[in-house]
C-alpha cells in the first residue's frame, strides 16, 4: 500500500495563523482602550479670587434651564444672540461678573452663560451663589 | 496496490488571507497613531460641551460628579459630607515655591450647577485653589 504522505522536507512557508492571532489580539487592545474625545478646561471658581483693588462686581442671575437671564435691571436670554453685548458695553471693563444660579439650572448652562460672558468681554466670571427658591 | 486519494494542501492556501491582514493592520496602526489609552473611570457621565482650552497632559487628581450628585476620586465613592475632610488629607502642606494645588472636575452637564457650587466651596476650603472643569469641544446631541 503506498500512502501520498507529502514529505517532511517540503517546506510549507510560514503560517500565517498565529501571525493573524496576534494582531488581532492588538487591535482588539487599541480598539477597546483607545479614547477619541478631545478633553478640554474651564477655569472655574466659586469667589472671587482677586483679593485687592475694589472693583466692580456685576450680579447676574441666571434665572431658568432655558437661559433666562436677569442683570443690571436687564431681562435677558442667552438665545438670543448678542444678549449680553450691551449689558457688558455699560460696565468698567475690570468688571467681575458673579453669576447667581436658580436650584433648577443644570451645569451646561451655567457654562453656556460663562462662555457667552466671555465672549461678549467679560475679563472674570464666577459662580457665586444659588439663588432661594421663591414660593 | 491501492492508492488512497489524498489532497495535499497548497502552500499558498493562505494567499486569500492576505487583503484581511492588510486592513487589520492598517486598523492597528490607525488606532495606535490616532488614539489615546487613557484609563476609564466607568462611570456614566456626559460631559459638558464648551470651546475652550485643550486639556494639559499635567498629571492631576479627578473629581467624577454624576448628573445625581454621586462623586467619585481616586476609585472612592464619597458622600458629600465626606469631600472636604478627604480633600484636606490630600492636599498636605508643600513647599513654598511648590506650584498651587490642581483639582479637575468632571462633571454631568446635566448636574444642578448648585450642586456644583458646594461642592467647589468645598474644594475650595479643602486648599485646592486651581479648579478646572473638564469639558468636551462642540455641541451637545
Amino acid at each position: 500500500m503506498l500512502l501520498d504522505i507529502p514529505g517532511a522536507s517540503k517546506s510549507r512557508g510560514l503560517s500565517l495563523t498565529p501571525l493573524i492571532d496576534v494582531v488581532f489580539i492588538l487591535l482588539l487592545f487599541f480598539m477597546l482602550s483607545t479614547n477619541f474625545m478631545q478633553w478640554q478646561e474651564l477655569p472655574l471658581s466659586a469667589t472671587k479670587n482677586s483679593a485687592n483693588a475694589p472693583e466692580t462686581i456685576v450680579h447676574v442671575k441666571l434665572l431658568t434651564d432655558t437661559g433666562d437671564i436677569e442683570a443690571a435691571g436687564q431681562q435677558l436670554n442667552l438665545q438670543t444672540a448678542d444678549a449680553l453685548s450691551g449689558l457688558i458695553a455699560t460696565q468698567p471693563e475690570d468688571a467681575v461678573y458673579a453669576v447667581h444660579v436658580s436650584a433648577t439650572v443644570s451645569t451646561q448652562t451655567f457654562i453656556n452663560l460663562s462662555l457667552a460672558l466671555e465672549r461678549a468681554g467679560a475679563s472674570v466670571t464666577y459662580l457665586a451663589q444659588v439663588l432661594e427658591e421663591t414660593p | 496496490m491501492i492508492r488512497l486519494p489524498h489532497t495535499r494542501p497548497s502552500p499558498y492556501n493562505e494567499d486569500n488571507l492576505i487583503p484581511l491582514i492588510n486592513i487589520v493592520f492598517l486598523m492597528l496602526i490607525f488606532f495606535m497613531v490616532a488614539g489615546q489609552i487613557q484609563s476609564r473611570d466607568g462611570l456614566a457621565i456626559d460631559p459638558p460641551f464648551a470651546d475652550n482650552k485643550p486639556a494639559s497632559d499635567t498629571e492631576t487628581r479627578t473629581l467624577a460628579i454624576m448628573a445625581d450628585g454621586q462623586m467619585v476620586i481616586d476609585g472612592k465613592t464619597l458622600a458629600p459630607s465626606e469631600l472636604k475632610t478627604y480633600l484636606a488629607s490630600l492636599n498636605k502642606p508643600a513647599a513654598t515655591n511648590a506650584e498651587p494645588p490642581v483639582l479637575m472636575i468632571k462633571a454631568d452637564r446635566l448636574l444642578p450647577a448648585a450642586k456644583l457650587h458646594a461642592t467647589l466651596v468645598d474644594v475650595r476650603e479643602a486648599g485646592f485653589t486651581t479648579i478646572r472643569l473638564l469639558t468636551l469641544s462642540g455641541e451637545p446631541s
